[in-house]
């Protein structure tokens, strides 16, 4: 049995645990949009991980699938401050330590625990895949 | 609802729609000349002329392109069929900007493609509803839409509008309209299939998604058209060096090589380093025209009441325009002249007086900001460890904003508020009359997508818009000081949802709402 969760999870929490699970000691990250777009999409696709992303819809048309709501996700956590942009060319993505608060302390315990074991594997491919 | 099951009820609906909006087409004796206040004079082939003249291109006389914006910009009154035509003559002017410069390349732009190009800008705009992308706004949450656009169908992240146009172009009303068509005009080599893909833009053919990238790419020639002619009819100045752009556009073959991101060869349109600046301020235009004419909270105001005139028949099963909406395909049947109509015609009085307040600019009025200003932040007390002050309580604003309209769920959340607005201060006006308006934020992945030619015609190597224009920046600039949202209601009743707007809001979001929340709605503050 792996514990029942208390609450459904949004797509946009899953996104927050991504980044939430990267490595401790490491706090940034591309913001290359393409990879980023890329890579979550390429986990949907991966049976793993497939459930935890399903709320997530890309448009696929284009040279790289494309999410409207991973857009406005990576929005939001920048004007909540919990995501940093770091100037001056913006390569990088850089976290912020209320995004693991925020994740740890709100978000968590949507998740069941074999579905945080997932999130984690999730996480550690997604920043294999962008890149830090 | 499976994205099959979607797709089969729209199809179904459209394919009534079709039937009746599509008929035969009537060939004018001669090709003929039309003349735009914007563009200028540009002519028509016959067969063009024909499809203008169907119904299903003719009610787009009576779609305004910018829905209710007329009511605070008098003169911003064009419509969807001036809109296309515009789209028509840009696409024209691309074609004859990249012809003069492959002169010697036929092969990838050989005579025959230019009608083709030419009738997917006439029919790209042919499936737009009432008050344009109001109705979509309605509509793109229907069941049977966000089934056949949501995850894993085949039009999986597509525009609903778009979808609805490759189905109508699909649809057996319209093949048989075209056959009769490709008798009187041999030029038409290709099938209908061929422009709802490209009107689509599915981009099925790599080497053919210049042709594409035309009709519905990253500075296509509906947008070409879209902001100029907004900027023009609403008097707000724009500066778009269009000749420059023309000038500087290429076809480009594109490998992975090149672009590491890629998996294949594409041949695209793209923009020549001298071009940049003419992007530039079209990206510029676009925000301007964001920040005063889309978002303007009268603009907003109106497009709200056009929903709660809709939620009011639908909720109570009555007509509108004439019919019962049921399907998205419902908001084809009319044009925004029915559906004012119905201020004096339609059974019930409610529903006459909602419409007539349209009718007659009796627009609704704020009640509160939303903005990043309007709040105050959260005493340094009650935050969490690590959570830095402010920070949460705006997350935990703009994760609302941000999310809760994508979903049919989360608009039922945010009608669910306003209810509780108007019950809570004792029902002064339907619920249909209050508002939570929440605009989009400005849109930044067209810029990835646009790849500019930092090498010569015959060398080039590629980057992306993004690269040179700071747009991501720019749209958390907007998002903290300029966007706004706003509760609205009708006027006599501001003085008594205002403080139950504040207290209900300020609960779920929990935050307090400060005196801006009431003076940037130029209210007294509370």
């Amino acid at each position: 049995m792996t514990g029942v969760s208390t609450r459904a999870f949004s797509p946009q929490d899953v996104i927050i645990g991504l980044l939430a699970f990267q490595k401790e000691g490491e706090e940034r990250f591309r913001a290359d949009p393409v990879r980023i777009h890329k890579a979550v999409a390429k986990l949907k696709s991966d049976e793993r991980f497939s459930e935890l992303l399903k709320g997530l819809v890309f448009d696929r048309r284009d040279y790289f699938p494309y999410s409207e709501y991973l857009e406005e996700t990576l929005d939001a956590l920048q004007l909540g401050g919990n995501l940093d942009r770091t100037n001056p060319r913006g390569v990088y993505y850089q976290t912020r330590p209320s995004l693991r608060a925020m994740f740890k302390d709100e978000i968590r315990q949507r998740f069941r625990q074999d579905e945080l074991e997932r999130l984690k594997e999730a996480s550690s491919e997604f920043f294999a895949i962008v890149g830090t | 609802m499976t994205p099959e099951e979607g797709l089969d009820r729209l199809r179904t609906a459209i394919g009534q729609f079709a039937d009746s909006h599509i008929g035969q087409p009537r060939f004018p004796r001669s090709n003929k000349v039309i003349h735009d206040a914007v563009w200028g004079t540009h002519l028509l082939h016959r067969h063009e002329v024909a499809v203008l003249d169907s119904p299903l291109l003719q009610r787009l006389r009576y779609v305004h392109q910018t829905s209710l914006s007329y009511l605070t910009y008098p003169s911003i009154t064009h419509s969807r069929f001036e809109h296309t035509l515009g789209v028509l003559y840009q696409t024209e002017r691309l074609w004859r900007a990249l012809s003069e410069k492959y002169i010697s390349k036929e092969d990838f732009l050989p005579a025959s493609l230019n009608p083709k190009i030419r009738l997917a800008a006439i029919l790209h705009d042919c499936s737009h509803g009432i008050f344009s992308h109001t109705s979509e706004e309605i509509y793109r949450l229907f069941p049977e839409v966000e089934a056949c656009v949501g995850s894993g169908g085949r039009f999986e992240g597509m525009s609903p509008s778009e979808v609805l146009g490759y189905l109508i172009l699909t649809s057996p009303p319209f093949e048989r309209f075209f056959k009769e068509l490709e008798k009187q005009a041999p030029v038409l080599e290709f099938r209908p299939r061929d422009i709802a893909t490209l009107i689509l833009a599915e981009r099925l053919d790599k080497l053919q998604e210049y042709q594409t990238d035309i009709i519905n790419g990253p500075f296509d020639a509906d947008k070409l058209d879209y902001i100029s002619r907004d900027g023009h009819y609403s008097g707000l100045p724009l500066g778009i060096d269009l000749d420059r752009l023309w000038y500087a556009t290429e076809v480009q073959l594109m490998s992975p090589a090149q672009v590491q991101e890629l998996e294949e060869d594409h041949l695209r349109l793209v923009i020549g380093r001298s071009g940049v600046n003419s992007l530039e301020q079209i990206v510029a235009a676009r925000m301007n025209l964001t920040a005063s004419l889309y978002h303007h909270h009268k603009v907003r105001a109106a497009e709200c009441m056009v929903k709660g005139a809709v939620e009011y028949a639908m909720k109570r099963g009555l007509d509108i325009a004439g019919r019962r909406v049921e399907t998205a395909v419902d908001f084809l049947w009319m044009t925004d002249v029915s559906f004012l109509a119905d201020a004096e015609r339609n059974s019930d009085s409610e529903l006459r007086r909602l419409l007539g307040n349209l009718l007659h600019r009796r627009l609704l009025k704020r009640a509160l900001v939303i903005a990043g200003v309007s709040f105050e932040k959260p005493d340094e007390t009650d935050q969490k460890p690590g959570i830095e002050q402010g920070h949460s309580a705006r997350y935990n604003l703009i994760n609302y904003l941000a999310l809760l309209k994508r979903t049919s769920e989360g608009t039922k959340t945010l009608r669910e508020l306003a209810e509780k607005i108007c019950k809570e201060a004792n029902r002064p006006c339907l619920p249909e009359e209050v508002w939570i308006d929440l605009p989009d934020l400005p849109k930044t992945g067209d810029l990835s997508r646009t790849f500019v030619n930092i090498g010569t015609s015959d060398k080039p190597e590629f980057k992306t818009l993004s690269d040179f224009i700071p747009l991501d920046q720019w749209g958390k600039q907007y998002a903290i000081n300029k966007w706004r949202g706003h509760v609205f209601c009708p006027p006599e009743c501001v003085e008594k949802i205002s403080p139950v707007a504040r207290n209900v809001l300020g609960e779920v979001f929990k935050i307090t709402f400060n005196k801006y929340a009431q003076s940037l709605a130029n209210l007294p503050p509370q």
